[in-house]
């Protein structure tokens, strides 16, 4: 075992190429998943024992180019370029080939060693297509194996070609620029050679540079030959064209040419494409096209929320019970009542708090990746653009949005389908703006006690303007944040697919999991701080006025004032908001404050003021938790200190300008 | 043909156009038009008579010889082709175009001016095989937009159902590179199947797939003609 050589091998493709099952299928179980550093890009990796050779296979993330548009072709580039694994295995969908062929090429000029998985081999014969694979591969001088990943087709074999590549040297790639482009790149080639402060392959950089790719652009402007390399590469420049264009034509041509020669049609007609026709005339069509959406909206709601909060529910029934059981137990057998209170009100809860996220996240994940398998999220997008696009946002933002409304927590991580990572910080930044249904118990307390005859009007007021300020919010941070850059829409419909039951399971467990465990020590921690709080001084009765936590209410209560509700109890309420909103309810019973008191602290209109509060105040620890994560600690401080402020200016101007017009 | 100076020419020319506005033509009406003195007008007739190319009659009347209707003539060509070029071709306002014609008649040497009124022949000539030319007309119609003349079709002036090939990219940076990733090159055909429910944004089929794009996105891409199939 020990001797045994040990190769790293990436697996690339486009999105919608199969490539998550030849990764399932190569490795088995033998996979983990996890980040890659630094950013929040969903990093797989397993291996497999071929000929005795342990093959160690990372997944990158699907990507169309390795021109960096997006945070998955900047990782996948990253990757290839700084650690340089022994082969690449391009996923390529025969039914697909012209574009999926133009990764491949990009492959081959970073000098890799590929080997393509020609993939849905099924789907292309049904398509009329013939593709002599071998003519393929004598072409391009790489190893072609025809698969079909969800039958398990020509995996054996796959391996095997890997095994057996990894031992050759690499080909030299096909030449398709023609001289004088080829001429002006080695001419860059040569100048860049003499740079010091170049460190990547020179020939690759040199065709970045003429496709104007941001990043090598702004390397060369330390360099002291970048008007000489502009120079050459400007050549090329015209009215109708210059070097970026003809790079993508010639390689597209190449692709165009290898087709014609390799590729046989058999007059037939792709059954996948029609089917798929078939569902869009529907799923996107100008009428149905919206309140389809909606439904399928409502369903996955239904599905998350309606079937998750039982379990939810279950879950926190079962904690609640156990530290009922132990504060009843414990002190029989003589604990001090000190240290029985940090079990139960701060780790059992603790842990419980996260714990009842599980079954909605998982649900969630389940449900998305449903729509990403079958190719539904790309037509959400479609339908949605335009409205979105008005607000400011993405039309992949409305799903996160909407899910706000049932948990900000699964809405947070349901922005991993945008792109772009400006689009995401925004959707994530408004996101807890969504009234979520944690939120409800406390407008229904309030509004029960306070409008009884208009309860309804006034709780959907609060929502309303929860969106108003997230689309206002959206606004302006678009302008702080990311003035010119609007993130464009450059998007594929792949055709449909039926999902892989097995793969959106196994996607969903373990980005559940991931959740736990990123998530859970920042909610057990601060579950704990707040009990810390809570039961200081030690001996003082949990949560009361002399606590540590009720004289931080104390303190924090004059700052109220002016949104009508400067009491220590409303201030305390708030603290323990932070922790999870529908904690605020079951913090007034253990202050004690019934409705009488209520009465007294609280006039309707404070208590409207109260709820704006409660609406905007603060993300939940969890929500604080999944923004970190998500998104990185200073736009996690950023979207806790925004709500605070917004929330009690809010509140503020409620009260001040309400006290104008009740008197 | 004689060499004349710029004044006589403009004074042959003059006679030439009055004979044909009126018939006959006086000294009077010749310096009137010129917005010259009788005195000079005059001495210029006599001039022209000198080199045989006016006659004087009976009453003050004056009349071209054959000589000099040829090459009144010419000269008249000569300003109409460059008052031709300003206002047909560069779209140049009438009365400016008069205007400049004359100025440029005399102020280039006479080379530079018969070589350019050989180039102006010629591109009269070949007008219709010249496909660019219709484009700076159309160019000439808007002047306030220079770079990109109103008339260009791009993918976003486009119908459900239309089809075209793509002419060029107009557009930069990360838009253009992601066009040009996805297949959306020069000479590629492109047919719009259908807009999202709001209008925005399209779907369309290249290379064998579907993309959906904005308008705002499909109005980088310049395409060369459109055709309903």
């Amino acid at each position: 075992m020990a001797n045994q050589p040990e190769y790293t091998i990436a697996l690339a493709g486009n999105p919608n190429s199969g490539k998550t099952t030849i990764f399932n299928r190569l490795t088995g179980s033998n996979q983990s998943t996890g980040n890659w550093p630094g950013v929040t890009v969903e990093r797989k990796e397993g291996h497999f024992r071929f000929a005795d050779k342990t093959i160690r296979i990372i997944d990158l993330p699907g990507i169309y180019s390795l021109t960096s548009y997006s945070l998955d072709e900047k990782v996948a580039r990253d990757f290839l370029v700084e650690r340089e694994p022994d082969l690449v295995v391009v996923v390529v969908d025969a039914d697909n080939l012209e574009r999926n062929l133009y990764l491949v090429l990009q492959l081959l000029e970073l000098g890799e060693k590929v080997v393509i998985a020609l993939n849905m081999m099924d789907m292309a014969e049904k398509s009329g297509l013939q593709i002599n694979h071998l003519a393929m591969a004598q072409q391009l001088q790489i190893r072609v194996v025809p698969t079909i990943g969800v039958k398990g087709e020509g995996i054996d074999q796959l391996r095997e070609a890997i095994a057996q590549r990894l031992e050759l040297p690499i080909p030299t790639p096909p030449s398709y620029y023609g001289e004088e482009i080829d001429e002006a790149l080695s001419e860059v080639q040569q100048l860049l050679e003499q740079e010091e402060k170049c460190t990547c392959p020179t020939r690759f950089m040199a065709v970045k540079l003429a496709e104007e790719d941001p990043e090598f652009l702004a390397r060369l402007q330390k360099m002291t030959r970048q008007e000489e390399i502009m120079e050459i590469l400007n050549r090329f420049t015209s009215a109708e064209s210059d070097i970026a264009v003809m790079l993508a034509e010639k390689r597209y041509g190449y692709i165009h040419g290898l087709c014609r020669e390799c590729v046989q049609r058999r007059g037939g007609f792709s059954t996948r494409v029609s089917f798929s026709d078939k569902v869009d005339s529907v799923a996107t069509n100008r009428w149905l096209g919206i309140p389809l959406f909606l439904f399928f909206m409502w369903l996955s709601f239904q599905l998350i929320f309606s079937l998750g909060n039982p379990l939810a529910d279950l879950i926190d029934k079962s904690v609640g019970l156990l530290s009922e059981g132990l504060q009843g137990i414990l002190p029989l057998v003589g604990v001090h009542p000190w240290l029985i209170s940090l079990l139960t009100d701060g780790i059992i809860a603790g842990v419980g708090a996260i714990l009842v996220f599980v079954p909605n996240i998982f649900i969630l994940f389940t449900v998305f990746a449903l729509l990403g398998e079958t190719g539904y999220m790309s037509r959400a997008a479609f339908v949605m653009d335009r409205l979105m696009h008005l607000l400011g946002l993405h039309g992949k933002s409305f799903i996160p949005m909407l899910l706000g409304f049932g948990c900000n927590v699964p809405a947070i991580m349901a922005t991993r389908t945008l792109e772009s990572r400006k689009d995401r910080l925004l959707t994530i930044l408004v996101n807890p703006l969504m009234s979520c249904s944690a939120r409800l118990p406390i407008y229904i307390l309030f509004t029960g006690i306070f409008f009884r005859e208009h309860q309804g009007v006034v709780v959907l007021s609060l929502y309303l303007l929860g969106i108003v300020l997230a689309v206002a919010m959206a606004r302006l941070f678009k302008s702080i944040f990311f003035r010119q850059d609007t993130a464009p829409l450059i998007m594929e419909l792949p055709p449909y697919q039926l999902p892989v039951w097995g793969h959106v399971f196994r996607q969903a467990w373990t980005r559940t999991l991931m959740f736990l465990r990123r998530a859970g020590t920042v909610i057990v921690f601060g579950v704990m701080l707040i009990w810390l709080l809570a039961s200081l001084p030690v001996g003082v009765e949990y949560a009361s006025a002399a606590s540590w936590i009720g004289r931080l209410g104390a303190f924090i209560a004059p700052v109220l004032e002016p949104a009508g509700f400067g009491s220590w109890q409303a201030a305390v309420t708030l603290i323990f908001g932070i922790v999870a909103k529908e904690v605020m309810i079951g913090t007034l019973e253990t202050l004690r404050v019934s409705e009488e008191v209520l009465r007294l602290l609280f006039t309707p209109l404070s208590t409207y003021a109260f709820m704006v509060m409660a609406l905007i105040y603060i993300p939940c620890l969890a929500t604080m938790a999944v923004i970190r994560k998500e998104a990185g600690l200073r736009w996690a401080v950023l979207a806790t200190v925004y709500p605070l402020l917004l929330g009690w200016l809010m509140a503020v101007l409620v009260y001040q300008v309400g006290s104008l017009f009740l008197g | 043909m004689k060499q004349l100076t710029e004044s006589l020419e403009d004074y042959l020319e003059m006679v030439w156009v009055l004979s044909l506005r009126k018939g006959v033509v006086r000294v009077k009406d010749l310096a009137a038009n010129l917005k010259v003195s009788s005195a000079s007008a005059t001495t210029a007739v006599k001039n022209l008579a000198i080199l045989n190319l006016v006659e004087h009659e009976k009453y003050g009347h004056i009349r071209l010889t054959d000589e000099g209707l040829e090459q009144a003539q010419d000269v008249y060509e000569r300003h109409v082709a460059l008052n031709r070029f300003f206002t047909g071709i560069l779209g140049v306002d009438q009365a400016i175009a008069e205007n400049d014609a004359c100025e440029v008649e005399h102020h280039l040497s006479r080379d530079t001016f018969n070589r350019l009124l050989r180039f102006i022949h010629l591109l009269e000539q070949h007008r219709n095989q010249l496909t660019w030319l219709s484009d700076l007309e159309n160019a000439n119609l808007d002047t306030s937009d220079v770079t990109l003349p109103a008339h260009i079709v791009t993918l976003k002036d486009y119908r459900p159902g239309d089809s075209g090939v793509v002419q060029r990219i107009l557009a930069q940076g990360r838009v253009k590179r992601r066009l040009l990733d996805m297949g959306v090159l020069p000479g590629e055909s492109i047919h719009l199947i259908k807009l999202a429910p709001l209008g925005d944004p399209l779907e369309i089929l290249i290379k064998g797939y579907r993309l959906s794009l904005r308008r705002e996105e499909a109005a980088a891409v310049q395409m060369k003609a459109k055709a309903i199939l």
